[in-house]
This record gives C-alpha cells, structure tokens and sequence, in this order.
C-alpha cells in the first residue's frame, strides 16, 4: 500500500478517535455572501462589476459526530431572480427572463462536518432551489424553480456555543456536471485539474452560526 | 446569552415560521403592498437584431409614475432586456398605480427604437389597479425614447 494512503487511513482513524461520536448538534446562523452581478451566465455584455451583499440564514444537524446535514437559504433582488429563472428556447433564439421579484436560494446539502476544538472543517454537496415571491400566483410552466447542484466547503472557528465560518459555494447547473468536474478537480492531472478550477466559480459566504 | 446569539435565534426563527414572503418583504419593503400586482410587458420586435440600431436585441424597459421624467427622476421599476429578438415577456410586480412605461434600446437610455420595427403590447386589463394612460405605439418625449401612452 502506498505511503499517502496509509497516512490518509491514519488521519481519519485519528479524527474518528477524537470525534464522540454522540455529538449531534443544532446550528442556526446568519449570512453575508458578496455576489458579482457580472458572470458567464450574465446575458448582459456590458454588465458592470458591482457587488451585491446578499443575507442567508443557516440551519444545520450535525450528527453521529460526523454527518452533516443544512438548509441555506440566501435573499436575492428582482435583478437576479429575473436572471437566474430565465429560460432560452435555442430553437426561437428567445430569451424569456422569469418573474421580476426577489426570492430566496435555497440549497439542501448533505455531508462532512468535523469540529476538534475550536476548529470547524466542513464539505457537503446538495441541491438547489429557488423561491420566489408570492411564488403561488405565478404559474409553474413560466419558470423552473430547480436551480443545479452545489459544493460547498469551509472552515471556521468555534466559540463555544457560536461561531465564524467561511464557506464556498460552487454551483453547477446539474449533479453529473457537478460530480465530473469534482472528480477532474481531485483526480484529474495538472491540466484538467487547472481547468477544473478556472470552471469552478466559488461564491464565499461568511456565515455567523448558533450551535445548540 | 449574547446579544448576538438572541438576535440569531430571534431572526432565524421569525424566518422559519413567519413564512418566506414575510422575510422578503422585510428585505424589500416596497413588495409589501397588498395591491401589488404583477404586469406582463409582451414586447415583439420581429426585425429588431437586423435594424441600424441595435445588433443584439438588448433593451431597458422602465416604468415611471406619470409626470415624472426618466432623465431626471428615478423609475419605479427597471429591468433589463435581453436577446429581445421576438415576442419577449418580462414580467414586472408593482404596487397598484398608473405608470408609463418607456423602452430604450441600452441601459443608458440611448437609442431609438423605429416604430417601424418595433411593436409594444403591454396587457394593460388584467392587472387590477394598475392603469397606463395612452395608446400603445405612440412615439412620446423625445426623438430618443419610445414610449406608451
């Protein structure tokens, strides 16, 4: 067996030993994520570079000391809702903007949490979902709720019974984009994995979290 | 118990339970009229992407409360357009009112949209509360706008 693997086997038995394994906890928190307002997906080709700080609200399970499970949920402006729900029929070359009104992402993710210390590491995948205002007046073919799939990654530092962590959010317009480039970022070679990262667009949220 | 941990737990549970259009219209007060209504702008510009004008299709569709002026007063609502190559739907929400509404061919307010080239149908009856003045079509302000009133 190679050298790395052993050592790697050797990391996660330590962790695991310094983990109880009864360790469930509650997290609510709060969120400040910046947000470009110009990006690939931006149809404007003269969109400026401005920054919009957009606030969340966190809750998260952690549980058998281990597992982790959260409900993100980000407040976003008419601007990027009407964005992000647009549909483009390639067929008519028509590009139909979804509803002008603020509304919420949500992202349900699932995955690894460990917190030793004061130290808070985590990583979850899951999906994303869009809200939007007063959603039950505007019909369900206009616009398509499901937004991907995301990444997400951070670290923190734990308080006692709060916290500060950063995390970073990838979001891929599907599960299969999504699970091929996370396999080219960490197993790809130097090239794919270069290229997996100028794909990648991480979006950073500094999240302040209550855990119960 | 902090300050900062009361104010987390207050807020995330008025989150939860208070309902997601409460939150939001928290955060975006001006939603919060009950007599909000939404507006579909149904824009058809069948010979826009070829016209000396505009190459992309790209617009500004603003709505202003009647009387004010879109060089110096703020619209009510303003969204961008793009790929507005034919038969284009946008979709603005606002609170009941009468509006006039003003198309540019950039978000700089420059550019003439030909009236020959460009048709605007605005549904203008099922919104209740909201009404526009005028006839669709109607060249208005100045050689560098058009609206409809």
């Amino acid at each position: 067996m190679q050298k790395g693997k052993l050592l790697t086997i050797a990391v996660i038995l330590t962790l695991l030993i310094l983990i109880p394994a009864t360790a469930n906890e509650l997290e609510l928190g709060m969120s400040l994520t910046p947000i470009g307002t110009e990006g690939e997906d931006n149809p404007d080709p003269e969109a400026e570079d401005t920054v919009l700080v957009l606030p969340g609200f966190h809750v998260g399970y952690r549980f058998a000391g281990i597992g982790f499970i959260s409900w993100d949920s980000y407040v976003m402006p008419p601007e990027l809702i009407t964005l992000m729900t647009s549909v483009y029929d390639s067929e008519t070359d028509q590009n139909t903007l979804g509803p002008f009104r603020p509304g919420f992402l949500n992202t349900w993710n699932i995955g690894a949490k460990l917190i030793i210390g004061p130290l808070v590491g985590y990583s979850t995948i899951g999906l994303n979902n869009i809200y939007v205002y007063k959603q039950a007046e505007y019909p369900d073919e206009e616009f398509n709720s499901s937004f991907g799939t995301n990444w997400k990654v951070g670290a923190g530092w734990k308080f006692g019974d709060w916290g500060i962590n950063l995390d970073f959010m990838a979001i891929f317009s599907n599960a299969d984009t999504m699970f091929s480039e996370l396999d080219l970022l960490f197993t790809g070679n130097n090239e794919e994995q270069a290229a997996a990262k100028e794909r990648i667009q991480f979006i950073p949220s500094l999240v302040a979290t209550l855990y119960l | 118990m902090k300050k900062i941990t009361l104010i987390i737990i207050i807020l995330t549970v008025l989150f939860i339970f208070s309902g997601c259009d409460a939150m939001l219209e928290f955060f975006y007060p001006e939603y919060a009229d009950d007599n909000a209504v939404n507006i579909t702008i149904t824009i058809t510009a069948s010979d826009m992407g070829t016209n000396s004008y505009d190459t992309d299709g790209s617009l500004l569709v603003e709505l202003y409360t009647v009387g004010d002026s879109p060089v110096s007063d703020i619209p009510v609502r303003s969204v961008e357009v793009y790929n507005a190559f034919d038969n284009y739907l946008c979709s603005l929400y606002v609170p009941a009112g009468t509006y006039e509404i003003w198309l540019w061919q950039d978000k700089n307010q420059n550019g003439n949209i030909d009236s020959g080239e460009f048709v605007l149908d605005a549904d203008t009856t099922s919104p209740p509360g909201v009404t526009f003045s005028g006839t669709t079509g109607k060249e208005s302000y100045s050689a560098n706008s058009w609206a409809m009133f």
